[in-house]
């Protein structure tokens, strides 16, 4: 009697606390709607077809960051180098379509570059036994280091027209949001119904247990890397396509704390364990769109980067409540 | 300290203890493991406040509410394994929470020096103290602490289990220091569960058993057996069940020559088909150690292991053996569980192989689930369903899901260290009767337990560590607490 007492209670005291997870998810859905409403109401040419696509496009070149970062994250780590990578890239691949080189070597090349990087960070991480945030920190620079070098911090264009045919549209939807699609879902089947998708989220919850249940912790931070770095190099090639041209400077310096937000707001952690790929692209749209109002309401790029630094710290706040729940 | 009284939920950890150290004299404080010991001085350094009874310091009552104010009393501990900061002198790792100050910004180095110089001369002259402290030896390491607690003007110094870690000859030195700090009229509490230590360093004794104070008086009119029938009592022993003798049977696995550091000096074993081996010994014996380094799980040499399959002694690499047995700990929640999980994704994440598709390695995710109920049934898991989150389950139902892993994994080897530390009685008979029928099955497993009587209880065969060496193997009736305490306590049987 007793114990059936203390158990009904324990169980009630512990599915508040669940409930409490779900609240704040539930909140932060809400709150975005209601930011989306009142986006939609207020500001200009909202609604106009060329806003939205432009929206798709943006969230696709950039997008596939957050569909490798949504793996790393929920590995346990942190990819900051992909900006980097997905500039080596697309300068390694443009100045050797620009020097005429065939358009297809330089696609293998782009998705060989982001590869390599991904092999570097995950051998580091994994094998080096080193810390994630500094790893990736120092690839970010050695690989625009790399972009600057190739493309002699000139915008290099004039690429090769089966090349920009990658950008051509299918109706009115372009390739690259097609693949985008296509890796997401792809992705998201990985995740939550392959051994390598559990072990992702095993591991980044807890090492040790993985490890002592004989799951190869090693391989699989190496993997999610890999992973993250074939996405950079794919998106490089759909970025290029898009914008026509490869410079050191194509991913904008706020894209890493856009995609980190992006996904935390979708349901990752920054302590690991965490994450799905549908909340990180709904998260990734609802960055996007934010950012649009600000160019569709004239507020100027600096102001804007100042309100965008505030939602990434209200977003960690919100990882913080999360993992307190 | 007078009538102390300390109560957690659900036992009584102190019962109406009184204590008297004198200056200038050595009080051992001996005990089993969870005789009070430790609460009691927690008491004394401020970690815990008393239900009952009094602490008065040269006869002043005094009243602490935390750690900071006994040890601005001038009461210190010197812990087992201490904190340093590798990177800085010896002067500064003293001083470190009271930095000389020369202004408000700069340290007083020189005055730092002199002063260190001062209290290291009086117990480590060979100690210099602008050494850094990644160049003292290890063992040495302990002064510092000692220095440090009396530089902030510490009368009473509590040592507990000091010599754990500590080599021959650095046992000696500190024996030395101990001492000296006894011809400087400190009040010495020294804590340990080797009598050799307490008949050699020590002027007087308590005995606590059970929370309370059972004897006490001069080490000069007792030795080493009477210390430890004091310590043990007069229990009374419920009958070994039924014992099987089991050193005939089949070996399962041979580990030979496994060392660790100061802890552990070449130890060996085998396991055999269907028993339940005992690892036995006092807290510090290296028992976990021992199992870690067989696993790889920590960075020491470690020593070899051998599996038995179809008749052949086959050398086995430690990382592969590790994904052969089911190690359970009682640190369910490090390397247990993933407690923000289900159940179901718990249970299979020992054995993924087994539900996943040759071609895409997709996850059979209702045959998990289903699977997963079929342990919940058979281990009388208490959980409203498969798919709840880990956390949400009590420590005893917890601790059975860790057994649900590894019986669903199919290991034939378990190794459980401490598996009913902090799960409620109902569960612990649970795991108990889990731990029989695995033997029954045929499948082996290693105890370690720091209560007698689930050692009695569980075991067929039990090994008896004691400084850093098995020095005995128990079997059936020899199985009973006298004698597996006197034997940890002294190293000789009681018959």
């Amino acid at each position: 009697m007793s114990s059936e007492t203390i158990r009904s209670s324990g169980g009630l005291l512990l599915s508040l606390r669940e409930d409490n997870n779900k609240r704040i998810n539930a909140m932060v859905g809400v709150v975005a709607v209601i930011v989306l409403i009142i986006l939609a109401l207020t500001v200009p040419n909202f609604f106009r077809m060329q806003n939205i696509v432009n929206v798709l496009e943006s969230v696709s070149s950039v997008g596939f960051y957050s569909l490798g970062l949504t793996i790393v994250l929920v590995s346990g780590g942190i990819d900051l180098s992909v900006p980097g990578v997905i500039m080596a890239a697309a300068c390694l691949g443009g100045s050797y379509m620009v020097h005429g080189g065939n358009w297809f070597v330089a696609f293998l090349m782009m998705l060989g570059l982001g590869i390599l990087f991904g092999l570097i960070n995950g051998l580091a991480v994994a094998k080096g036994k080193m810390i994630p945030f500094i790893v990736t920190l120092s690839t970010l620079v050695l690989s625009r280091g790399i972009a600057e070098y190739l493309s002699a911090a000139q915008t290099i264009y004039g690429l090769p027209d089966e090349f920009l045919a990658l950008d051509t549209k299918i109706g009115i939807v372009p390739i690259g949001v097609i693949v985008f699609i296509a890796v997401a879902i792809l992705l998201m089947v990985l995740l939550t119904r392959t051994r390598l998708g559990r072990t992702f989220f095993l591991v980044g919850e807890n090492i040790e247990t993985a490890r002592v249940s004989g799951i190869k912790t090693d391989m699989v931070l190496f993997l999610s890397y890999l992973i993250s770095g074939f996405l950079a190099g794919i998106g490089a090639v759909f970025l290029t396509a898009r914008l026509g041209s490869a410079t050191a400077t194509m991913v904008g310096d706020t894209v890493t704390n856009n995609t980190i937000a992006s996904c935390i707001i979708g349901g990752a952690s920054l302590r690991g364990g965490q994450g799905n790929i549908v909340g990180s692209v709904l998260g990734l749209i609802f960055i996007t769109i934010v950012d649009n109002c600000f160019n569709l309401l004239g507020i100027g790029y600096y102001v804007g980067m100042v309100f965008k630094g505030l939602i990434v710290a209200l977003v960690i706040y919100i990882d913080v409540l999360r993992s307190k729940g | 300290m007078s009538n102390i009284t300390k109560e957690f939920p659900g036992v009584k950890a102190l019962d109406n203890v009184c204590l008297y150290a004198e200056e200038g004299r050595v009080l051992g404080l001996i005990g089993i493991n969870g005789a009070g010991k430790s609460t009691l001085m927690n008491v004394l350094g401020g970690v815990y406040k008393p239900d009952g009874g009094t602490i008065e310091l040269d006869g002043k009552e005094m009243i602490f509410h935390s750690p900071s104010d006994a040890y601005n009393a001038g009461i210190a501990f010197i812990h087992q394994e201490p904190q340093y900061f590798l990177s800085l002198t010896v002067a500064e790792n003293i001083f470190i929470s009271d930095l000389y100050m020369k202004n408000k910004v700069f340290t007083d180095k020189k005055k730092m020096m002199e002063e260190a110089e001062k209290y290291l001369s009086i117990i480590a002259s060979n100690i210099r103290p602008d050494q850094l402290l990644e160049n003292v030896a290890i063992g040495q390491r302990q002064v510092i602490e000692i220095v440090r607690a009396l530089t902030a003007g510490a009368n009473v110094i509590i040592f507990d289990e000091p010599t754990s870690s500590l080599g021959r000859q650095e046992k000696e030195n500190l024996f030395k220091t101990i001492n000296k700090l006894k011809a400087e009229g400190k009040i010495i509490i020294y804590i340990s569960h080797y009598l050799d230590e307490i008949m050699e360093i020590c002027d007087d004794y308590i005995v606590l058993r059970d929370g309370k104070l059972v004897n006490q008086g001069l080490i000069s009119e007792t030795d080493k057996s009477g210390l430890s029938n004091m310590i043990i009592g007069q229990k009374l022993e419920h009958l070994k069940k039924k014992s099987i003798d089991t050193r005939d049977r089949e070996t399962v696995l041979t580990v030979e020559d496994i060392h660790y550091g100061n802890l552990l000096h070449g130890v060996g074993f085998e396991l055999k088909k269907g028993e339940v081996l005992g690892i036995w010994g006092l807290m510090g014996s290296g028992r976990t150690e021992m199992i870690r380094a067989m696993l790889g799980l920590d960075r020491v040499p470690g020593g070899k292991a051998y599996i038995n399959e179809n008749g052949n002694k086959l050398p086995i690499k430690k990382n592969e053996l590790l994904r052969k047995v089911g190690y359970i700990t009682e640190g369910r929640h490090f390397d247990g569980l993933f407690l923000s999980k289900p159940v179901w994704k718990n249970v299979t994440s020992a054995n993924l192989d087994a539900y996943t598709s040759k071609i895409f390695h997709m996850l059979n995710i209702k045959k998990e689930y289903e699977d997963t109920k079929k342990y919940i049934d058979l281990l009388q898991i208490k959980v409203p369903n498969a798919g709840v989150k880990m956390a949400t389950l009590s420590g005893g139902n917890q601790q059975k899901a860790v057994f649900a892993k590894w019986i669903c994994k199919g290991a034939d080897i378990f190794i459980l260290d401490e598996p009913t530390r902090g799960v409620d009685v109902g569960a612990k008979l649970g795991i108990h009767k889990i731990i029989r029928e695995l033997a029954s099955q045929g499948k082996s497993v290693i105890l370690i337990t720091s209560e007698a009587d689930e050692m009695v209880d569980l075991a067929d065969r039990v090994l008896i560590l004691r400084g850093g060496k098995i020095i005995s193997e128990q079997t059936g009736a020899d199985i009973n607490q006298k004698n597996l305490m006197m034997i940890a306590l002294q190293g000789v049987s009681a018959s």
